[in-house]
C-alpha cells in the first residue's frame, strides 16, 4: 500500500463531513510534510498516527453531538405536540362526559353518577398530564397523571359505560399512547427541553 | 435564541487552547494556506509546537464555525508547485480573540514577575 493510500485510510477514523471539507487540503499537507520529513520516516509515522489517535475521537465526539442536538430539536417539538394532544383530548374527554352526564340525568343511578364523574375526573388529570409536560415538568408526573387517567376510563369501563364508544376508545387508548410515548422519551431526556 | 458568533464579545472565547492560539497568532500577519500555517508555529517555536494535519483542521474548523477566521480566495502557492491551496484568514473577531487572549497571557506572565518567579527580562 502507498503511504498516500494509507494516509487516506486513515483519515476514514474522521467524521465523514470533516472529510468531505478537508480531506484534499489534508492530503496536500501530508505530501509536503512527508517530503520534509523524508530523513525520519519512521518518526514521521509516529506523529502522524498520534496525530490521527488526538484528534478524530473529539471531532467524532463533535459530530455526534451536532446531530445529537438536532435529534433534541425534533425529540422537542414531538413533545410538545403530544402534550398539546394530551390538553386537547382530555378538555374533549371532560365536555364528553358533562354532555353524557345531562343526557342521562332522568336515568341516574350511583353507578352511573360514579362513571361520570370519573369521566370529568379522567379528563382532567389528562389535560393536567398535557399541561405538566407543556410546562417541562418531569416526564414521570405525566406518566403518573396518563396511569391515573387510564385507571379512571377503565373503572368506568367496568362499573356503567356511560360515554359513547368513541369516547372510551380515547379515554383508554390516548393514556395507553401517551404513556408508550413517555417510557420512549425517558431514555432520551426527562424534561421537555428547553424548560427550567 | 443563541448568540451569533460575531456578536460574542472576545473575552467569551478566552482562554483558548495552545494550538488556536498558535494557529491565530499565524495568521495575524496575513493569510496561509494549512501548510504555511504548521511551518510557521513550527518555526516561530523552534519546534516546540507541531501541528500535525488533524490537529490543525480540527483546529480550523473549529475557527471557521466560531467565525474567528475564514477561507480566502484558492489559489496555488508558488513555493509548492501549481496545487491550489484554500487560504485562511482572521476576521476582525480572530483578531480581537487573539488580542485578548494575548493580553490575558501578559498578565499573567507580569503577576509571574512580580513574584519573582521569572527574572524582569524575557524568560
Amino acid at each position: 500500500m502507498s503511504a498516500e493510500r494509507c494516509y487516506r485510510a486513515l483519515l476514514r477514523a474522521f467524521p465523514p463531513e470533516f472529510r468531505a471539507q478537508f480531506e484534499r487540503e489534508m492530503m496536500l499537507t501530508f505530501r509536503q510534510c512527508r517530503r520534509d520529513a523524508a530523513e525520519r520516516a519512521a518518526w514521521f509515522w509516529v506523529e502522524l498516527f498520534w496525530d490521527v489517535a488526538r484528534s478524530a475521537p473529539a471531532l467524532r465526539l463533535e459530530a455526534m453531538r451536532a446531530r445529537w442536538s438536532v435529534d433534541l430539536h425534533i425529540t422537542e417539538g414531538a413533545m410538545k405536540a403530544m402534550a398539546t394532544l394530551a390538553t386537547l383530548v382530555g378538555a374533549l374527554e371532560v365536555v364528553n362526559s358533562l354532555i353524557e352526564g345531562v343526557a342521562g340525568w332522568p336515568h341516574r343511578d350511583a353507578a352511573w353518577t360514579s362513571s361520570v364523574v370519573l369521566g370529568v375526573l379522567g379528563g382532567v388529570v389528562l389535560m393536567l398530564a398535557g399541561i405538566a409536560m407543556l410546562r417541562g415538568r418531569a416526564a414521570s408526573r405525566a406518566l403518573v397523571l396518563g396511569a391515573t387517567c387510564l385507571l379512571a376510563y377503565a373503572l368506568i369501563a367496568i362499573i356503567a359505560p356511560v360515554m359513547s364508544g368513541l369516547g372510551m376508545l380515547l379515554g383508554i387508548g390516548f393514556p395507553i399512547v401517551l404513556m408508550a410515548f413517555l417510557f420512549w422519551q425517558r431514555g432520551r431526556d426527562t424534561r421537555v427541553p428547553g424548560a427550567a | 435564541m443563541p448568540m451569533r458568533p460575531d456578536e460574542r464579545p472576545a473575552e467569551s472565547f478566552l482562554p483558548l487552547p495552545p494550538a488556536t492560539f498558535q494557529v491565530l497568532l499565524a495568521l495575524v500577519d496575513e493569510e496561509r494556506h494549512g501548510y504555511a500555517i504548521m511551518k510557521e508555529v513550527a518555526e516561530r517555536t523552534d519546534g516546540a509546537v507541531r501541528l500535525g494535519p488533524g490537529t490543525l483542521y480540527g483546529t480550523l474548523k473549529r475557527l471557521l464555525e466560531a467565525g474567528l477566521v475564514e477561507e480566502g480566495a484558492e489559489r496555488a502557492d508558488p513555493d509548492a508547485g501549481d496545487e491550489r491551496r484554500r487560504y485562511y484568514r482572521l476576521t476582525k473577531l480572530g483578531l480581537a480573540v487573539a488580542r485578548a487572549e494575548a493580553k490575558r497571557l501578559d498578565k499573567l506572565v507580569r503577576m509571574a514577575r512580580r513574584k519573582k518567579l521569572i527574572g524582569l527580562g524575557p524568560a
